[in-house]
């Protein structure tokens, strides 16, 4: 379990803290989606948790190994995947296979479990042939998705998805929350950051960060059925949502939660 | 939008060409080389033209792809030939006068042999990028490099380092084709002017595209941090490159064949 226990951070020089009192954690096979507006210390929550920062205040631990323990810091790494939002800037690897073998080969893997790994990450990211494809001759959907095989490839416990669907096309974007997804079941916790409701209306969780803390920890649920709350955070909630609460207050009988565009068409004949 | 095709990018496709370790084919293209170089006669480059044939036509690369470098070639070429051909009267053999300037039979000769032997160490030179990826190259490199490791020098990190500069100039290619028209569209003109002027022309691509690529380098830095990057030492290798007995055959065999070609013929 990656664990925030009151943490607080404040960048060299800042005069406020970018994060403060945090208490927040993602396990095992778990979806858990941040949000918030820029600048309420999304990417920096992201950075503690995978040892790229280390806590001013409060502790950060990765299945109880401490994030300022420098001795810790590559076994943290290695537990927790990282992607970050644009794509092109995280490949290292001059063809996709080469790319995806970059983490076990810094980990001393050998050669044929490498092979393995990486075939099998390409494959849970649906990029199953495109061993050899260099990564200018891919989508950005397709670059991101080889970012995830690239963090898989080290078979880690977590994965720390920091704003991966901002520079994406539709399609693009549908290919890597289908990616994401997938984790799930392979019992990989999932940090997802995002603007967007949305992409995460199936978390286990949802969070969002206001100003360095923690304004609302709880189901996407609760927020798609609270819409004057979910505006108070400054989220946008998806147009069906907003649709389905007008006609609700207008005396029409919409199924609670989420409905699709069919139910509220159905709802409507039906009134 | 186009990707600008850089000389002897890797063409992947698979080929026993392609299979053949780094190191082997580095070797064989010293040797090709250096047996080009040694070849006095017509002969001798008709056997190393068919030989670069034949591994053009092995490692399946398209050969308009292969011979795709020689275009770039053409101011070159041009001028060796010129330079050897052109005469000042009064040269004795002449075949076509111009007044003073003349070409000479002779030099018309040997101007095609350098001609021809530019283009074919042109040609087997780029067979190595187009069927080695550019990893397996600095791979081979470093490995080529290794007795360097031991008097203090890091191998491991200038393989790197090559390899991440190899990765980013498509990417880089394609930033700047992208701000020379962002640039255009707000009517900056590339061709026209001085040369200063056209220079100057320049400066707000360059601006941004350094901006960027700094930003990319932290971007990248962050990534490799998180991918557990620490340097040269303790890592493995997907493709662990092991010099085969086949290799080692296409090695020796070849290197003979070639620089023996260039003495005798």
């Amino acid at each position: 379990m990656v664990v925030f226990e009151n943490v607080g951070f404040r960048y060299p020089g800042a005069r406020t803290a970018a994060l403060e009192g945090v208490s927040v954690s993602v396990r095992p096979a778990e979806l858990v989606a941040l949000l918030g507006p820029n600048g309420s210390g999304k990417s920096t929550l992201v950075r503690l948790s995978n040892a790229l920062l280390s806590p001013t205040s409060g502790r950060v631990t990765v299945d109880g190994m401490d994030t300022a323990d420098e001795d810790a810091v590559w076994d943290i790494r290695e537990r927790v995947g990282f992607i970050q939002q644009n794509p092109e800037n995280q490949i290292v690897g001059t063809i996709a296979e080469e790319d995806v073998a970059f983490g076990p080969e810094n980990l001393g893997v050998a050669p044929a479990e490498i092979r393995v790994r990486v075939d099998e990450a390409l494959e849970a990211v649906g990029l199953a042939g495109f061993q050899r494809r260099e990564p200018h001759m891919l989508s950005e959907g397709q670059k991101q998705r080889l970012a995830i095989a690239g963090a898989l490839a080290m078979r880690p416990a977590y994965l720390v998805a920091d704003e991966p669907t901002a520079m994406l096309d539709p399609v693009g974007r549908a290919d890597v929350l289908r990616a994401l997804r997938g984790l799930r079941h392979q019992g990989v916790g999932v940090l997802h950051v995002t603007h967007h409701l949305e992409d995460v209306l199936d978390a286990d969780r949802v969070l969002v960060l206001a100003s360095g803390a923690v304004a609302f920890d709880g189901t996407p649920g609760e927020l798609v059925g609270d819409p004057e709350r979910a505006l108070g955070l400054g989220i946008e909630l998806p147009a069906e949502v907003l649709l389905a609460d007008a006609l609700r207050r207008g005396g029409v009988r919409v199924p609670a939660g989420h409905p699709s565009a069919e139910e509220i068409a159905e709802a409507l004949c039906l009134s | 939008m186009r990707v600008p095709s850089t000389f002897g990018q890797y063409v992947p496709v698979d080929s026993p060409v392609h299979t053949l370790d780094a190191r082997a084919k580095m070797g064989v293209i010293a040797a090709f080389t250096l047996g080009l170089f040694l070849a006095d006669g017509f002969l001798g480059l008709a056997v190393f033209a068919a030989a670069v044939a034949v591994v053009v036509r092995v490692s399946r690369v398209p050969a308009r792809i292969a011979f795709r470098g020689v275009r770039a070639l053409g101011l070159i070429l041009v001028f060796t030939l010129l330079a050897h051909a052109l005469r000042w009267e009064p040269a004795t053999v002449m075949l076509v006068r111009l007044g003073p300037i003349g070409i000479d039979a002779e030099g018309l000769r040997t101007g095609i042999f350098f001609a021809v032997r530019i283009v074919l160490l042109m040609a087997g030179t780029s067979l190595l990028t187009l069927t080695t990826t550019p990893v397996q190259l600095t791979d081979g490199l470093e490995s080529v490099m290794r007795p360097g490791a031991a008097l203090g020098l890091p191998t491991g990190e200038i393989a790197m380092m090559l390899t991440i500069a190899l990765r980013f100039i498509p990417t880089t290619a394609q930033e700047a084709e992208r701000l020379i028209i962002a640039q255009s569209a707000r009517g900056a003109r590339f061709d026209e002017g001085s040369l200063v002027a056209r220079v100057r022309a320049y400066v707000p691509v360059l601006v941004p595209l350094f901006v960027n690529l700094f930003r990319r380098a932290e971007d990248l830095a962050t990534a490799m941090d998180a991918r557990c990057y620490r340097g040269g030492e303790g890592r493995t290798r997907l493709h662990a490159a092991v010099m085969t007995v086949r290799d080692w055959l296409v090695l020796l065999l070849c290197g003979i064949g070639l620089v023996v070609t260039g003495i005798v013929l």
